[in-house]
């Protein structure tokens, strides 16, 4: 391969191709799609930014960009090249050459045990440059994101959002053409993410770097020549200088808005009709077999029919709680007090960072809080020991963390039922009510699958139906539509309507979906 | 490459203590595995040198002889040779042949210097006239031997410690003197003064020869050194063949090259059985080294994003792995350089030459260096292969080593059998690894409705059971490797012991000494039975032979007393036809074995017997036999004529008269056996009647104490003549369908007056009653003529081996020739082996001890006498210092414990087992090391136990999951181990000869499984490695107590 670098140059248009595009992630714990026939070009010089929600595929968009995962069917070319054509040592030697990444965790990106000056030099020595060249660049660098006073700091000394800068430094320091960038203020605060993003656009400008950008923040289009959505895998939509479109995909995929179909009573059948060069959706009746599938299918439904339970009550009251230590300490919820209602759907928003996930802990009691206290029904969990506080969510509470882990070499049903063992359930009521949660949440037909050989939303979809069996007045769930398609995130909306309204449970749901948030009777938003 | 330098520095600088593990696992790997190479010397000099330490001084010395007249020239030429091969100056000696000096046969000799070789030094200058010499042979009865021009005189003793200067040691009976063993050497005339004794004119006819010699410091040659020195002596005596033919050049060339065979032998049984050892213990590097995976994949990762190229990728896993393997490498090193500079100096090697022919040589150095490529690849391929990928090839090349060292347990001598079995156990290590996840999730499973908390033990290791698996199969590895040393040291004890028991098969073995003086002899069996505090049994060894085809086979034969056969060591169930106690009571005649002669009054002094022989002159003497046992002759004379008496005078004591012999006078005797052994058909054959009778026993003056009827006695060899018993006709061998042919009973007497028994006449009766008809043919021969024993009537029981079986007859009768007496014998067992008996014998016959004894001595009186003893004793001490002084020190001595101490403490076998130990000591502590970190790591998950704290699980759940875990992965690798154990058992067998110096031994080796040393063994790793997780379970799961 020649230079990289001079053909890039030579390339003005496009120097990212992206071409129906299916990305299938191979694990041990079993396949998932990600990418699902994905159409993207971004020109030299463009600066792109990629929105879409969690589970989207725009870290995948990315990684494979950045020859750091191969497409499983259709073509990536950067610069001309086809990433699934290029061997290891080839897409090696197009990041080297090419390309700067900065990750969506900083601590994937700069090597603890080197100071941060080494750290952000690593990538210009790695391409050849001398140590003191690579060091006068990165403390150039470091000085422009404000952290010239830092450089001999390691990693771990560095709060969330110096990390971020730190990593971006690095992934800039050796000039790379074409820029990836996931998340680079997804834990900035909205002084630093400006300063970032600054950062970025002017690198874009004075260099002519390509950036593509992903990002959750709403800002960040702000920024960038173009926004492009994705959703499911494919690229939805496609705004310029504020004008969006709808893109359409090959074979005529067009994926609509999820609120103009609910305005337009669309469910799961439409009729299209082309009039006066107008392109008329409107609602069709479910083809008989699918009425058939729905007629026999039980009900969206809670797993137990006769809850005996009361929902539980929840109050906050002046909650802190701090994270990491020392210059690395960040005060993620400073006196948060709040009374949600018993029994309702409780959302709780905020960006990336915000601390969602960190107040779902406090309230299932998996950490403690600094200062402040929670209560379930009346009982302090900061006095509780941890022994009365895992009794506590043995007897009350159902728990889906943001990152479960359910069992990969047992079954789906098998999993719930192990929850359930675990609280005390004789086996033949555990199995009987894991079967009723599995069911519930559409996994009836895998229900005696692996869950390893599961996707990765059919896994979170498991892990929702142990959360779902073994709530017992009290479900606390965080981001359980992260990973999922429309769909299947608009059955989960449902399910934890339901349960909230049908099943007696307080439901506590952390998350970034609107879909959720819109069904909340009570929200919290964090950071805000 | 330089941003990888700094990385790399960086990860060293900041957190070294991730690399501990790992380091340590090598450290200890390569610390092994080179005190291992470096033990191979060390062992191999102790190997020579318990060959050497065998040698006597004689077998030590480098001599060199010269045949002839001495010249200037002569001895520049032996002196050369001993400061070319670096020895001391030499001693040198003259030695001349037997000289008549004043009417005594003497032998005159010098060593010079004389202090060195014996327990004087010289008597002075040797001159013609006046000589003083040394007498080295005890008293000689004058003190000065002369001819004219030379005066020899002695001025005192002197005893020579060493047949080496003179070949022989003057005065000691064993040696060879001119009639063989115990012969007559001429006293030997000793000075110091070689020059001057060789100067003596007179004597200057006489033969002699002169020589040098000097002992070789065989103590303190390592093994490394014998090839070299031999070769130096090889060229020494081809220097000195080359100077003259009359020299002669010895030196234990013998010795040195089974020293030299022992010492090559030892370096290679180590390496294999270390090397295997140490495979398996390089398990525990893969096991911590995959602890580092997850950091170096991480990094790896950071690097691939900062536009690293796979050869900096590359370069940064081998880089680490690199100055990982560098630092352990240089550590083991360091070990094992501090473990041969002990173990050398307690050895007597010295630190330094133990070194500086192990580790600290060229090929030390290039070892090191393959180590540290060797674990640098393996570390690096652990990271860039998958390691899945890894795992089933070794998995494939586990299977198969399993079925090579299962298929060929029985391939003795063949070293690959010490290396094999601890590959096999590595393998069948690799086989644990693969098959632990299945199993876990199988037991799962099976627990699906059991008890919750087990179900989550399962569940945490088979979650990922990739550490777990590798820490079970490590455990596996450990234990499986502990109990093949067990099986290895049951089987090594075993052997020792058998063998032992196959020479002495109880507690000691007392044979004659060389001069053939029986312990029976030098000590009653009432002397040697309170000797032993045990019980002693007197054997007869000798010869048998037989027909079998058409040709005479020669076996050992051996009459050992029945009772004692049960309690013979080291005998297997399988080495007879039936248990030992059953064959023994099937040796055992139903009746007496013997029937004693009339005994002798207290006061009897003579013996006379009428003799009527017409056409022959007979010469007849009485055998008499002590209630010792002991037996003895009284020529009574010759009878000629139709009536004469012959009479003779009776020692002191208690005496039986248990037979007569009657041969031909002297003369005749020489002609016809002379003549008979040329042609058995001589004329001069004939077999004339005799008659015996009239047989009293007198006292001092002449009056008859008591009469004898010699009526019954029957003939044997040269004497024919038919007898009856009376006692026998009535007792057990009637009983048992078996007709006597005459009758006759022992009667104990006990003085005059006292029943005789049959033989008793009234004193002063007539002296022709009793009398025996007697066909005496001159054969060369004696007959003998005595009461009929059981050996006339019933053939005598013996066990025999297959093949000696084959040739007996219908119902197992076998004409037997012991000692050249006729022996009827019938098989009654068969045995594969006796012990005692020489390997390579043609087959061997065992019989009763005192059965035999009697049928021998039916045949010749006092031909049945036992050799010698074996015995039982519960305090060797006692016994063992009697041996050691006195009379009883010349008799040829072995102790059972002597000789198991020796070849279980044989050095290669004893190293090998050392190292085979070691290795397992080694293993299990990194066990319990490794179970704690690989599953420690399950604590750090966070998003696991995060999960499980999520489902409710609260701190004592997880404590009590995590210990039970823990003892879950214990109990799996345990059993494993012990299964893999078991199955490796049959080849310690193997390994155990491949050990050994010996390619056969006696008996053969068997497979001993140590059923409770393994339980105990496995019982106490698991309790162990139960206790280890209790214990650091409580340090570890602060986290998730929190």
């Amino acid at each position: 391969m020649s230079s990289v670098l001079e053909s890039a140059v030579s390339l003005r248009d496009p120097l990212v191709s992206v071409r129906d595009v299916f990305c299938v992630h191979r694990t041990a714990d079993g396949d998932a799609a990600s990418l699902q026939g994905a159409t993207l070009d971004v020109a030299a010089g463009e600066v792109v930014c990629v929105l879409g929600p969690s589970g989207a595929g725009k870290s995948t968009l990315l990684r494979t960009i950045a020859g750091l995962q191969v497409p499983s069917a259709g073509v990536v070319a950067v610069a001309g090249y086809d990433i699934g054509r290029l061997g290891a040592t080839g897409r090696a030697r197009l990041r080297h050459e090419l390309i700067g990444f900065m990750g969506q965790r900083s601590e994937a990106l700069l090597a603890p045990d080197l100071p941060i000056r080494d750290a952000v030099a690593l990538p210009v020595m790695l391409r050849g440059g001398s140590r003191r060249a690579a060091q006068a660049r990165a403390r150039e660098l470091l000085e422009s994101v404000g952290l010239g006073d830092r450089d001999g700091a390691l990693l771990s000394q560095l709060s969330g959002g110096e990390r971020q800068r730190a990593a971006l430094c690095a992934a800039l320091a050796h000039r790379p053409v074409l820029l990836l960038a996931d998340e680079p203020t997804g834990e900035l605060d909205a002084a630093s993410a400006v300063d970032v993003r600054a950062v970025i656009a002017s690198r874009a400008r004075a260099h002519g770097v390509t950036v593509l950008l992903v990002s959750h923040d709403p800002d960040s289009p702000g920024v960038a020549d173009r926004t492009v959505h994705i959703r499911d895998g494919r690229l939805a939509e496609d705004r310029v200088n504020g004008r969006g479109a709808l893109v359409v995909g090959r074979g005529g995929w067009i994926q609509l808005p999820s609120a103009a179909l609910a305005e337009a009573g669309i469910a799961d059948r439409a009729h299209v009709e082309v009039h006066e060069g107008r392109v008329v959706i409107t609602a069709a009746a479910a083809h008989a077999h699918e009425r058939d599938v729905r007629a026999a299918a039980p009900p969206v439904a809670t797993p137990t029919p006769e809850p005996s339970w009361a929902p539980a009550e929840v109050e906050l009251r002046a909650l802190s709680r701090s994270l990491g230590r020392g210059p690395d300490r960040r005060e993620v919820l400073r006196a948060l007090s709040c009374s949600p209602p018993a029994g309702r759907l409780i959302a709780v928003t905020g960006r990336s960072g915000s601390g969602k996930s960190t107040l779902l802990r406090l309230l299932a009691g998996l950490e403690r809080a600094d200062h402040g206290d929670v209560l379930v029904d009346g009982v302090s969990l900061a006095s509780a020991g941890a022994e009365a506080r895992a009794s506590l969510r043995r007897e009350r509470i159902g728990y889906l963390p943001q990152d479960p882990a359910p069992v990969g070499f047992l079954g789906v049903t098998e999993n719930v039922v192990l929850t359930l063992r675990l609280r005390g359930v004789p086996p033949a009521a555990a199995a009987e009510r894991a079967a009723a949660a599995v069911n519930a949440v559409g996994l009836a037909e895998r229900a005696r699958q692996r869950v390893a050989r599961v996707s990765a939303g059919e896994a979170q979809r498991a892990a929702l139906a142990r959360a779902l069996a073994g709530a017992r007045g009290l479900l606390i769930v965080d981001e359980p539509s992260s990973r999922l398609d429309q769909a299947n995130a608009l059955r989960v909306a449902d399910l934890l309507s339901a349960a909230a309204a049908e099943d007696r449970q307080t439901v506590i749901c952390a998350t970034h979906d609107p879909e959720i948030v819109g069904r909340a009777d009570f929200v919290i938003e964090l950071g805000g | 490459m330089r941003g990888v330098a700094t990385l790399i520095a960086a990860r060293a600088r900041r957190r070294p203590e991730r690399w501990l593990l790992p380091a340590l696992g090598l450290a200890l790997t390569v610390g092994f595995l080179a005190t291992v190479l470096s033990l191979g010397p060390l062992a191999g000099t102790q190997a020579a040198r318990a060959v050497l330490s065998r040698l006597s001084s004689a077998d030590q010395a480098v001599q060199v002889t010269l045949q002839g007249p001495l010249t200037p020239r002569a001895r520049a030429a032996a002196l050369a040779t001993f400061r070319s091969l670096h020895m001391a100056p030499p001693a040198s000696v003259l030695l001349m042949n037997p000289v008549r000096l004043s009417g005594v046969i003497v032998r005159p000799a010098a060593i010079e210097p004389l202090s060195a070789w014996s327990d004087h030094s010289s008597p002075g200058p040797c001159q013609p006239a006046y000589c003083p010499v040394l007498s080295a042979a005890g008293a000689l009865g004058r003190s000065v031997f002369s001819a004219p021009g030379a005066r020899l005189v002695v001025v005192g003793r002197a005893e020579v410690r060493s047949a080496a200067p003179l070949g022989f040691v003057p005065g000691d009976p064993s040696a060879l003197g001119p009639s063989g063993p115990g012969g007559s050497q001429p006293p030997v005339l000793l000075t110091g003064d070689v020059a001057g004794l060789d100067s003596i004119a007179e004597l200057s006819g006489v033969y002699r020869t002169h020589s040098w010699l000097s002992v070789l410091d065989m103590h303190a040659l390592a093994g490394w050194q014998l090839a070299a020195l031999e070769r130096r002596l090889q060229a020494a005596q081809a220097r000195l063949l080359a100077v003259s033919p009359q020299f002669s050049f010895s030196a234990p060339f013998a010795g040195l090259d089974a020293a030299r065979a022992q010492a090559a032998a030892a370096p290679r049984r180590l390496l294999l059985a270390g090397g295997g050892a140490a495979a398996a213990l390089l398990l525990f590097v893969v096991l911590a080294a995959g602890g580092l995976r997850r950091d170096q994949a991480a990094e790896l990762v950071r690097l691939r994003v900062a536009g690293a190229r796979l050869s900096h990728c590359l370069a940064f896993v081998a880089g680490e792995a690199s100055w990982l393997c560098a630092v352990a490498v240089l550590a083991g090193a360091a070990l094992a350089t501090g473990a041969v500079a002990v173990l050398g100096s307690a050895d007597g090697i010295g630190a330094g030459a133990a070194l500086s022919h192990s580790l600290l040589t060229p090929i030390g150095a290039m070892a090191l260096a393959g180590g540290w490529l060797a674990a640098s690849a393996l570390l690096t391929a652990m990271l860039v292969v998958p390691s899945a990928r890894v795992a089933d090839v070794l998995a494939l090349v586990a299977v198969g080593a399993l079925a090579l060292a299962l298929a060929r347990p029985g391939s003795a001598g063949d070293p690959l059998s010490v290396l094999l079995a601890p590959l096999a156990c590595l393998a069948a290590g690799v086989v644990v690894f693969r098959a632990t996840g299945a199993l876990l999730e199988l037991g799962e499973r099976m627990l699906h409705r059991g008890p919750v908390l087990a179900r989550l033990a399962f569940v945490g290791l088979a979650r990922d059971s990739a550490a777990p698996a590798l820490a079970i199969a490590f455990i596996a590895v450990a234990v499986g490797l502990g109990g093949f040393a067990l099986a290895y040291r049951a089987t090594l004890v075993r052997g020792s012991s058998d063998q032992a028991a196959n020479q002495v098969p109880l507690d000691a073995l007392v044979a004659p000494t060389p001069g053939f003086t029986t312990p029976l002899e030098l000590a009653p069996l009432a002397r040697w039975t309170a000797l032993a505090r045990g019980s002693v049994l007197p054997v007869r060894r000798t010869y048998a032979s037989f027909v079998s085809g058409g040709a005479s086979v020669t076996v050992p034969a051996l009459g050992v007393p029945a009772v004692g056969l049960p309690h013979l060591h080291g005998w297997r169930t399988s080495d007879g036809s039936a248990p030992l106690s059953v064959l023994a009571r099937r040796l055992v005649l139903p009746g007496p074995t013997r029937v004693p002669g009339p005994e002798l009054p207290p006061g009897a002094r003579w013996l006379e017997l009428h003799v009527r022989s017409l056409w022959l002159v007979v010469a007849v003497t009485a055998v008499l036999r002590a209630p010792s046992g002991a037996v003895t002759s009284v020529r009574l004379g010759v009878g000629f004529g139709p009536d004469s008496t012959v009479r003779g005078r009776l020692p002191s004591g208690h005496w039986e008269l248990e037979a007569l012999e009657l041969t031909e006078p002297t003369g005749l005797e020489i002609t016809n056996g002379h003549q008979n052994g040329e042609n058995p058909a001589a004329a001069t054959q004939a077999a004339l009647p005799l008659k015996l009778g009239g047989m009293q026993a007198l006292d001092a003056r002449g009056r008859p104490l008591l009469s004898m009827s010699l009526s019954g006695w029957r003939g044997a060899g040269a004497a024919q003549a038919g007898g009856a018993n009376p006692g026998l006709a009535a007792g057990p061998y009637r009983a048992a369908g078996i007709a006597p042919p005459l009758g006759g009973a022992a009667g104990p007497g006990a003085g005059p007056g006292a029943d005789h028994g049959p033989y008793a006449r009234a004193p002063g009766g007539p002296v022709s009653l009793g009398a025996a008809l007697v066909s005496f043919a001159e054969t060369g021969f004696p007959g003998v003529l005595r009461p009929v024993q059981p050996a006339d009537l019933v053939p005598v029981p013996v066990l025999v081996d297959p093949q000696t079986a084959a040739a007996a007859a219908h119902g197992g009768q076998l004409q037997l020739s012991v000692d050249g007496l006729p022996v009827a014998a019938v098989v009654v067992g068969v045995l594969r082996r006796f012990p005692t008996v020489p390997a390579g014998s043609a087959g061997f016959v065992i019989a009763d001890g005192p059965t035999l004894e009697g049928a021998l001595d039916a045949q010749l009186p006092g031909q049945g006498r036992p050799d010698e003893l074996w015995i039982s004793t519960r305090d060797a001490g006692p016994l063992r210092a009697a041996l050691a002084t006195g009379p009883l020190s010349e008799l040829t001595t072995t102790f059972r414990s002597d000789i198991q101490s020796g070849l279980a403490h044989a050095p290669i076998g004893r190293a090998v087992l050392g190292t085979l130990e070691a290795a397992a000591a080694l293993a299990a502590g990194l066990a319990i090391i490794g179970l704690l970190v690989a599953l420690s790591g399950a604590l750090r998950n966070a998003r696991v136990e995060d999960d499980l704290a999520g489902q409710g699980a609260g701190p004592g759940w997880m404590r009590a999951e995590l210990r039970l875990r823990l003892s879950l992965a214990a109990v799996i690798g345990v059993v494993a181990g012990t299964v893999i154990a078991l199955l490796l058992t049959p080849l310690a067998l193997s390994s155990v000869q491949a050990a050994s110096t010996l390619s056969v031994p006696t008996p053969p080796l068997i497979t001993v499984t140590p059923g409770l040393a393994l339980a105990s063994w496995a019982a106490g790793g698991i309790a162990a490695l139960v206790a280890a997780s209790w214990v650091g379970t409580r340090v570890l799961s602060g986290r998730a107590g929190r």
